[in-house]
């Protein structure tokens, strides 16, 4: 993208475009600061998202004890003991970060599980509730890390725009102009010589 | 004439001919070196397999193929259940025929549990979820209790029927919103009617039997509400108030005992040889391993009695208690393959 050749070589184009680099430098410093912010974000919830693999191990051995719990009371017992937890009710609300919409999750109402009769159903619950609060936080920052990073790329790639295509451009063309009104100055430096010299050769 | 309206004696011609109908009956039950090969089989077709060929053929076989999992075979272990229940039921008149329809009660007691919990998590139940009972074994209206719009009304259904205290039991459910004291209360009623009529029977050893289920039920039931801290009042309303060794005094104080030292209490009671292996479990609150430890227990004690008081009354109750052990070991061993448990873990958790 060259505006060589396409430009006028004037002062008025010069000093509009040594504007416009001015802003754009801004603008890229500006969306370094973003992405900064940005990569900032996605590692303060890296360490959120780490515990995926404990979590997971967890949950094999909650359902571990699922399966043994269903074993043991069997599938019409079981969905019944089932019918006595309370439902977890969730709300998801949104806020932003450096203008990245991102949810964030409410848990309102933990289930209830004290009213399980059974042992090994209880035991069961008590292994899985917390989890599932654990699997509500690792989703909300995991969707959380896939629209920042979303983000993220999205500013890199303008700031490499920026700093690999546009700034060099247009650096290019100011320098050219720079050149041209350099050239076309010596011009009239020397045209000028030239006239005073005829000038003073005729009076003479 | 009072001693006339007694039950009759052990000896007398009907418990003779009961007994020797439960001989015949118990060479259909599956025996524990069964059970065990049933746990090792390697998927669920082998267990189809086995069933075809004992009491569960004609209902096994009744399944559609499409249709065939654990779920449905519950259904038909329970149904099964059920089934020798009433078998009984139709063999015995008067005071014994009284005492084996309220113990086969406790299967109606587990379907107006399961219904009530479902109006409590304001759940639709079906039919599907309860254990089926013919209708003319049960004085409780299942289907009205299912469409009921809620648990009071649900409750109400029951006013006709020796469940009707349950209606009284209204208030203190609302003041701790928990299922535990109707669970509690049906309990109660169920044991204070089997018990009326055991007494009745005027046979030491039936006695024992059913006083040592419901004592050790009060025991896992104060271990397990400890466990969840809940308060003395919800513990002591939730007790089977009928009590074979234990008595109220006792079951109260157990239900007051702080969560350190009810070990040393527990075992203090007449069920020490019950719990005294438990101290872990029962330290940690682990419900799960007191309740399986201590019904394997009663497990063995029944295969016990079926060796040794063959000609006894108790021998019909071991038999009944053996047929309820069978439905939730086959259960176990079905759903436990469906799953994928490894063959350890499965033999963990039955009843052997």
């Amino acid at each position: 993208m060259s505006f060589m050749g396409r430009v006028a070589a004037t002062k008025g184009v010069l000093l509009r475009l040594r504007e416009q680099l001015q802003f754009i430098e801004k603008g890229r410093e500006i969306l370094k600061m973003k992405r900064e912010r940005l990569a900032g974000e996605v590692n303060s919830l890296l360490a959120e998202v780490r515990v995926r693999g404990e979590l997971e191990k967890e949950i094999m051995g909650a359902y571990d004890s699922l399966k043994k719990a269903y074993s043991m009371l069997g599938y019409q017992n079981f969905q019944s003991i089932a019918l006595t937890v309370g439902q977890t009710d969730v709300s998801g609300l949104t806020y932003s970060v450096m203008g990245v919409i991102v949810p964030e999750l409410r848990i309102e109402r933990d289930a209830d599980i004290s009213n399980i009769p059974s042992g090994v159903a209880y035991e069961t619950s008590e292994k899985l509730s917390p989890l599932l609060m654990k699997i509500i936080k690792l989703g909300e920052s995991e969707a959380k890390i896939e629209r920042l990073v979303d983000e993220f790329m999205s500013t890199n790639r303008k700031v490499n725009a920026l700093e690999q295509i546009v700034i060099p451009s247009i650096a290019g063309t100011i320098r050219y102009i720079e050149g041209r009104l350099y050239e076309e100055m010596l011009e009239e430096f020397i045209r000028t010589k030239h006239i005073r010299e005829v000038i003073r050769r005729r009076r003479a | 004439m009072r001693y006339l309206k007694k039950i009759p004696k052990p000896r007398s011609p009907e418990v003779i001919y009961l007994i020797t109908r439960v001989h015949g009956l118990r060479t259909h039950l599956f025996k524990p070196e069964d059970i065990s090969s049933l746990s090792k089989a390697s998927d669920l077709s082998v267990i189809v397999e086995a069933l075809l060929k004992g009491d569960y053929a004609q209902d096994v076989s009744g399944i559609p193929f499409e249709r065939m999992n654990a779920v449905s075979l519950t259904e038909v272990f329970y149904k099964k259940l059920a089934d020798r229940f009433n078998f009984l039921l139709r063999m015995t008149r008067g005071s014994l025929g009284r005492f084996f329809k309220d113990y086969a009660k406790r299967l109606e007691v587990e379907n107006i549990k399961r219904i009530l919990r479902a109006k409590h998590g304001k759940e639709t139940i079906t039919e599907e979820l309860l254990v089926p009972i013919p209708r003319e074994y049960t004085n409780v209206n299942f289907p009205a209790m299912i469409v009921a719009k809620d648990l009071e009304e649900s409750v109400g259904i029951l006013k006709e029927t020796i469940y009707a205290p349950l209606i009284d039991s209204i208030e203190l459910y609302k003041k701790y919103n928990t299922t535990l004291v109707f669970e509690g209360v049906l309990e109660s009623i169920y044991f204070e009617e089997l018990w009326r009529d055991a007494k009745k029977l005027s046979d030491n050893e039936v006695k024992k039997r059913i006083g040592k289920e419901m004592d050790l039920k009060n025991l896992i039931l104060i271990l397990g509400l400890k466990a969840k801290n809940m308060p003395a009042e919800l513990i002591e309303a939730s007790l089977i108030k009928t009590y074979y060794k234990l008595n109220k005094r006792i079951a109260s104080s157990l239900a007051k005992e702080r969560a350190e030292s009810i070990f040393d209490a527990v075992t203090r009671t007449y069920y020490r040889k019950y719990l005294s292996g438990l101290r872990d479990e029962i330290e940690k609150g682990t419900i799960s391993e007191i309740e399986h430890s201590v019904f394997n227990s009663l497990y063995h004690e029944d295969l016990k009695t079926m060796h040794e008081k063959p000609f006894k009354l108790v021998f019909v109750i071991a038999y009944l208690s053996l047929c309820e052990f069978e439905a939730r070991n086959i259960t176990t061993i079905a759903t436990g393959r469906q799953l994928g448990l490894t063959e350890d873990k499965l033999r963990s958790i039955l009843y052997t």
